[in-house]
């Protein structure tokens, strides 16, 4: 985690091995940005948490900083809301950019304690909100059906799917 | 003039290879003589054709006269003087490109270049650049950049790139993108993987040391601070005016812009026009522009000048002053003050000669003559000084309290098309308005304001164009500093100068108009809330 010192860092990293990276995650289209800052001024996360900010992350791409990012903390408060890749006038994914930021992240170990343990719950239950036997009590008072207390197709899925992204 | 045989020949003044393609051009229709004013290359000469008559180098000592006999003095090389006569003249003089390595206190060697010595010797720069080597291009920052060379720059950014696989950055103060295919450039550059960063707030720094040399700035959009190392750093150049622009200028009487390139800043005459007729300016020397373009403007120049010719055996049509030789006292008043240098003195005339074909019609001679021997041939001349009451008289015996009557002096070119656009729309002016169609602000008479304002009426507005965007060159400036005098006058003498009223109207700009007439007549009952009694103020708050 090295945003705080990111400011005042100065970027001296040869671009040749970042292209790689780059290329390998299929990133080239930012190279279409020609800053207009529509994403940044979309992003709803921005306007709250100056820290995560599109066009910069874009443009670190675009520098070779891929590294960075991967390594960043900011990357992960994208709330993947498409606003950014709604409004961007070059047509670029920025979105999807940044789920595949992500996932390389996640695959260098890279998420944070939170996201780790959200997919636990998940894998687990089903839900990022598990049921018991006292919502179902509840449920019933209200007059809705009951619902399964466990999920093991999701787990099922979970476990392919994490498969495939290793 | 006009009897005679018009004298088709035209005089290229230049001093590079393009007034060569120029007369090359001109040739086809016109006999042409080529003026170089610099030693030029012999590989250039050579390209000459066969109907073009070459002096050169030469040396222009004087001119004068008018479209179909222009006369101008050389010395040539020998030293002897010639005169010659020419119909036109084509100014084709050529800016010129100079390094700005020496602004950022860069000394050129390997690593550091300007764009046009990178133009030269492209592939020797490039020898030692390879996959993983960085290339920095600089754009503005010290200077102020055209489309001309970043469109080099981004082409030659895009080149590196591809041909050598180097990281390319370029750093520009600001982007243009007012010429053919220079976006489709940028695009293509960044699509290329050529990293653009804009600047708005800092500058970048260089840094060439003997080991290495180093750019560092500030990515205002990553917020962040970058710094490269380029094994190869090109500054953009600067663009310099021709260096015998002004002099040119002077002598042949036409604008000069503010950075000093020729033709002036005035939107009208652009692209080949000068204040001038018959006479034009073609290329770079009016400002760098494309090859494509200074190629366009040489076919297009050819044709206005054969355009011109024809216009020679027309009728004059519209307003044209004619000069009244008794009453000419000789002053020259009216050859200074002519915007168009129609005016000009023959030796064995009496009296100055007005060109019908370098004339057009604003009527600024007929203002600034002091013996009113000057006037307009058709019925314009109402709203002189001998004819303003008669043009004003509907409003003067009508009896309307309730609104102001105001004599408008509208200029045809901006405030008289904003007033028929009113009046078409139907727009209500507060006020009992006379609206007198002048040629130019820098026709209206003092004495005719003051006359119009003695008659009866409540005001006199006078509405001219925007003083940076009179075809009249300086007819609105004259203008406001006439209305000025009058007004400092009418104070001395104790009458109100609120009675006058100068404003500058876009052309056709109706509401503009309306407004100004609108909040005149709130001024002249005394309701503009400017009032000197503090309880009027805001009274007559409708009209704003």
């Amino acid at each position: 985690m090295n945003s705080e010192s990111g400011k005042h860092r100065v970027h001296t990293k040869p671009e040749t091995q970042a292209s790689e990276l780059t290329e390998r995650l299929d990133l080239q289209s930012v190279r279409s940005c020609y800053i207009c800052r529509t994403c940044t001024s979309s992003c709803p996360v921005t306007f709250i948490d100056p820290r995560f900010n599109p066009l910069a992350i874009l443009r670190m791409v675009l520098y070779g900083m891929v590294e960075e990012v991967l390594s960043s903390d900011f990357l992960w408060l994208c709330t993947s809301c498409y606003s950014c890749q709604e409004r961007c006038p070059q047509e670029i994914p920025v979105a999807d950019i940044m789920t595949k930021l992500k996932n390389k992240a996640f695959k260098l170990g890279n998420a944070p304690v939170g996201v780790k343990a959200q997919m636990d719950i998940i894998k687990k239950a089903g839900r990022i909100y598990p049921l018991d036997d006292f919502d179902n009590k509840k449920r019933a008072k209200a007059g809705l059906p009951e619902l399964p207390t466990s999920c093991d197709v999701v787990k099922t899925l979970f476990e392919s799917e994490t498969e495939s992204l290793k | 003039m006009t009897e005679g045989r018009v004298n088709r020949s035209v005089l290229v003044v230049g001093n590079g290879p393009y007034c060569f393609k120029v007369a090359g051009e001109l040739a086809s229709v016109d006999s042409v003589s080529l003026a170089v004013l610099r030693e030029a290359r012999l590989d250039e000469m050579e390209r000459k054709p066969n109907l073009v008559e070459l002096l050169m180098p030469v040396e222009l000592l004087g001119f004068s006269g008018q479209p179909g006999e222009f006369r101008a003095v050389f010395r040539q090389t020998d030293g002897s003087h010639a005169e010659r006569t020419y119909g036109f003249v084509v100014v084709a003089l050529e800016s010129e490109w100079i390094s700005t390595l020496n602004k950022w206190s860069v000394v050129e060697d390997s690593r550091t270049t300007s764009l046009s010595k990178l133009e030269k010797y492209f592939n020797e720069y490039l020898g030692n650049i390879g996959p993983g080597d960085k290339v920095v291009f600089i754009s503005g920052f010290k200077q102020n950049s055209y489309p001309v060379s970043q469109e080099k720059i981004v082409n030659f950014a895009a080149a590196v790139r591809e041909k050598t696989g180097a990281a390319t950055y370029v750093l520009m103060e600001q982007f243009k993108v007012a010429q053919e295919g220079l976006e489709r450039a940028f695009r293509l550059a960044r699509e290329l993987g050529v990293v653009f960063v804009k600047f708005s707030q800092t500058i970048p720094e260089v840094r060439v040391g003997p080991e290495e040399c180093t750019v560092q700035y500030m990515d205002e959009a990553m917020g962040q601070a970058v710094k490269i190392s380029p094994q190869l750093l090109i500054f953009e150049d600067e663009a310099c005016p021709p260096p015998e622009g002004r002099y040119i200028s002077d002598l042949l009487g036409i604008n000069l812009g503010n950075q000093g390139f020729l033709q002036g800043d005035f939107l009208f005459n652009l692209p080949i026009y000068t204040n001038r007729t018959g006479i034009f300016v073609v290329g770079s020397g009016k400002g760098p522009i494309s090859e494509k373009e200074a190629e366009r403007e040489a076919e297009a120049v050819a044709e206005e000048v054969a355009k011109l010719v024809c216009s020679f055996d027309k009728e004059v049509v519209g307003p044209f002053p004619r000069l009244n030789e008794n009453e000419c006292i000789h002053c020259l008043t009216c050859y200074r003050s002519c915007p168009h240098k129609a005016i000009s003195l023959y030796p064995g005339q009496r009296s100055p000669q007005i060109s019908p074909v370098a004339c057009r019609g604003c009527g600024i001679c007929v203002e600034s003559c002091p013996r009113r021997a000057i006037d307009f041939e058709d019925g314009e001349s109402g709203i002189s000084y001998y004819g303003i009451d008669k043009e004003i008289a509907h409003i003067v015996y009508e009896d309307s309290r309730d609104v102001p009557r105001i004599a408008v002096f509208a200029c045809v070119n901006s405030a008289y098309d904003a007033y028929l656009l009113a009046k078409s729309r139907g727009d209500r002016l507060q006020a009992r308005c006379s609206v007198l169609k002048v040629p130019c602000g820098g026709r209206v008479e003092a004495a005719a304001v003051i006359k119009a304002l003695g008659s009866g009426i409540d005001g006199v507005a006078i509405l001219t164009c925007h003083e940076d965007s009179c075809k009249s060159v300086h007819g609105a400036s004259r203008c406001r500093k006439r209305i000025a005098a009058v007004k400092e006058m009418m104070t001395k003498c104790g009458v109100k100068e609120e009675a006058i009223l100068f404003g500058t109207v876009a052309p056709g700009s109706a509401p503009q108009f309306v407004e100004l007439i609108n909040r005149f007549s709130l001024r002249l009952q005394g309701r503009d809330g400017s009032s000197i009694i503090p309880g009027n103020a805001g009274s007559g708050g409708e009209a704003r």
